[in-house]
């Protein structure tokens, strides 16, 4: 299991990646020039975690139950194939609170439906619990935290939600890679490429981390993060007319701690929305903004509060699933006969 | 004679044996109406019965049952003008159903007596454990004016493990598996029991309101993730009456059970808002 995402305190300054020694050796492994710019060095502690030891009597002739973890990225299309789906990809830099999100929203199911949105089912059940564990009070953290998803391949969170309005039922995958491999486009965009779940999206989710937007040493650079982010996806062609895109201002608690109750911020995060409207918004079926509290973490806001808001955008039914016009293409062909024959253009 | 097959889930502690052991006292004592009746003595596994009715009656707390000895018991039950009926109830470790959330497996043993399709689902209707969240418990401390630690002072942070979770979020997962392979076996009927019920009732709450309110979850799953083709009843159980002693303790609510000249009138079973001592019905609901 992953180690939960580090949290602020008062402990020793040092590097939240578990692999940077900068407070050891001055050296940061993402190349920032120094720890001021860099968005994980100094306000959080690492809490290392060894794997859960199991409880349980070892197996008798067991045979073998459906599992209850994240997807892959196969098991994820055959659902797609088979039934009404909408894949939501949540993209952002670490610790802008993707992995708050996804336990977050599996949280407010355990207390209820969501705006009008009632549990179905999940196959992910086991991974939800381990999202959300190290908020809950048997964690026996006091402060609530997630954990840090590793890099590697995306995997994707199972729900089956029923909208009560038409009665639909939708499976919802919520696709969750490292923060680290999103920022990484932004030197390299033709890896966002080879990101399945952008191409996949039927909403593109992308967050700014609410925390770093009030903080006025970090806040330009988290806007130059998210927007050259936004650029290399549409770059690598990962982008769709087909897909949504959301927007999501997170720490909705921080920033109503601010000082002048977060006015500032919230400027700011209109504007960046406002310039990534005019920039991209044409790349995309629909651009929409919310601002978020997944788990807070005090009291500034409600847990979970607008989450309601961002499901119900998320379970609109996905634009790939509107008739629309087909386009062909014409083929490149020596003989001008083959050239009569225009093919479908296939988009991926 | 039809043969019947019913089986009990439920975590450890849940109350099934104890409504086995009611059950038994009921059927073969006769001493209140009930919709199905006992035949013969041709049971298997009696000894267990007497065992487990004998701790009922002497209103002491049953053993719990060891993972590994589950009892396979029948009983030749029949309506009134019906045919007798032989009725398979497995009395399953609490154990085996951690073992199914946990594991993600389940023995063959089991797994066989899960494919019937009758099935009784205990929830302890007063042992549910509900998700509770460090910020609220944080938040409350400091309104309480009680010093909150940091995480350095704090104790030693708990990993997770697949029992920390809420009960509501094993029990969805436990139906999940039923109505998937290997366990799927088609259209069921599902009948809720929420035993001790005697300790929730007075919260004025019927069954399905106080399954809504104590496990949102799970009612959500029940109305919307079930296959359409499941039954589904809910029914407030007190199997015991009160509690009862257990081996060092003598407690007075046992000792008052224990002065009630009729053993079955202990029992009660609420279901759409009627009360009565018959154990037998959601068994007889589950056989038609």
């Amino acid at each position: 299991m992953a180690d939960p995402e580090p949290q602020e305190d008062a402990a020793p300054r040092r590097c939240a990646n578990p692999d940077c020694q900068v407070a050891v050796d001055g050296r940061c492994i993402e190349g920032f020039p120094g720890t001021a710019e860099c968005p994980q060095f100094g306000r959080i502690r690492i809490v290392p975690v060894a794997p859960a030891p199991s409880t349980y009597p070892a197996p008798r002739n067991g045979l073998a139950l459906q599992a209850s973890t994240t997807f892959s990225v196969d098991e994820a299309d055959d659902v797609v194939k088979q039934r009404p789906s909408c894949v939501i990809a949540i993209a952002g830099p670490q610790s802008a609170g993707k992995t708050s999100l996804i336990a977050g929203l599996y949280d407010l199911f355990l207390l209820g439906q969501v705006g009008k949105v009632v549990f179905g089912q999940s196959f992910s059940l086991h991974a939800f619990e381990q999202a959300a564990h190290y908020s809950r009070a048997a964690s026996r953290r006091t402060t609530p935290s997630t954990p840090r998803t590793e890099r590697g391949e995306v995997r994707f969170y199972h729900l089956e939600l029923v909208d009560t309005d038409s009665g639909a039922m939708l499976s919802v995958l919520l696709g969750d890679r490292a923060g680290e491999e999103y920022l990484e486009t932004r030197s390299n965009p033709l890896s966002a490429k080879e990101f399945p779940e952008l191409r996949r999206a039927d909403v593109m989710t992308l967050l700014v981390d609410g925390e770093r937007l009030l903080d006025a040493g970090q806040r330009h650079n988290l806007r130059s993060e998210v927007r050259q982010m936004l650029h290399a996806f549409v770059e690598a062609g990962a982008v769709r007319p087909t897909q949504r895109l959301a927007l999501v201002l997170t720490k909705l608690d921080v920033i109503r701690k601010a000082a002048d109750g977060g006015q500032r911020t919230f400027q700011v995060f209109d504007t960046l929305v406002a310039g990534l409207r005019t920039d991209y918004g044409s790349n995309f079926g629909a651009v929409e903004s919310f601002q978020i509290a997944a788990q807070p973490r005090t009291d500034g806001a409600k847990s979970g509060e607008n989450l309601d808001r961002l499901l119900a955008y998320w379970m609109v039914e996905p634009l790939r699933y509107r008739p629309g016009p087909m386009v062909f293409e014409v083929p490149e062909a020596e003989r001008y006969f083959d050239r009569l024959m225009p093919v479908p253009k296939v988009v991926l | 004679m039809s043969k019947h097959s019913v089986v009990a889930m439920g975590l450890p502690g849940s109350g099934k044996t104890t409504f086995l052991a009611a059950l038994w006292h009921l059927v073969s004592e006769k001493e209140v109406p009930c919709k199905l009746t006992y035949v013969s003595l041709q049971t298997t596994n009696i000894e267990h019965l007497h065992q487990i009715a004998s701790q009922w009656r002497a209103a002491k707390k049953q053993e719990r049952t060891a993972q590994g000895g589950d009892k396979l018991v029948s009983m030749i039950l029949k309506t009134e003008g019906g045919d007798p009926q032989t009725v398979t109830f497995p009395d399953i470790a609490g154990e085996a159903f951690l073992q199914m959330w946990g594991l993600r497996e389940c023995d063959e043993t089991v797994a066989g007596w899960l494919k019937e399709p009758g099935v009784l689902l205990f929830i302890h209707a007063d042992k549910v454990t509900a998700p509770k969240w460090v910020v609220e418990e944080k938040l409350l401390m400091e309104d309480m004016g009680i010093p909150v630690k940091d995480e350095a002072e704090a104790e030693e942070v708990v990993d997770w493990s697949p029992d920390l979770a809420p009960t509501q979020v094993q029990l969805v997962d436990l139906l999940q598996s039923m109505q998937a392979e290997p366990l799927d076996v088609g259209p069921r009927r599902l009948a809720i029991i929420l035993s001790a019920w005697d300790k929730a009732a007075g919260r004025g709450l019927s069954p399905e309101q106080h399954l809504t309110r104590r496990m949102p979850l799970l009612d959500q799953f029940l109305k919307h993730g079930l296959n359409r083709d499941w039954e589904v009843r809910i029914y407030g159980v007190s199997a015991q009456g009160g509690d009862y002693d257990d081996d060092k303790t003598k407690l007075p609510a046992a000792e008052r059970l224990r002065e009630i000249d009729v053993p079955s009138e202990r029992i009660s079973i609420v279901y759409a808002g009627v009360e009565s001592n018959d154990l037998t019905e959601p068994l007889q609901w589950l056989l038609t």
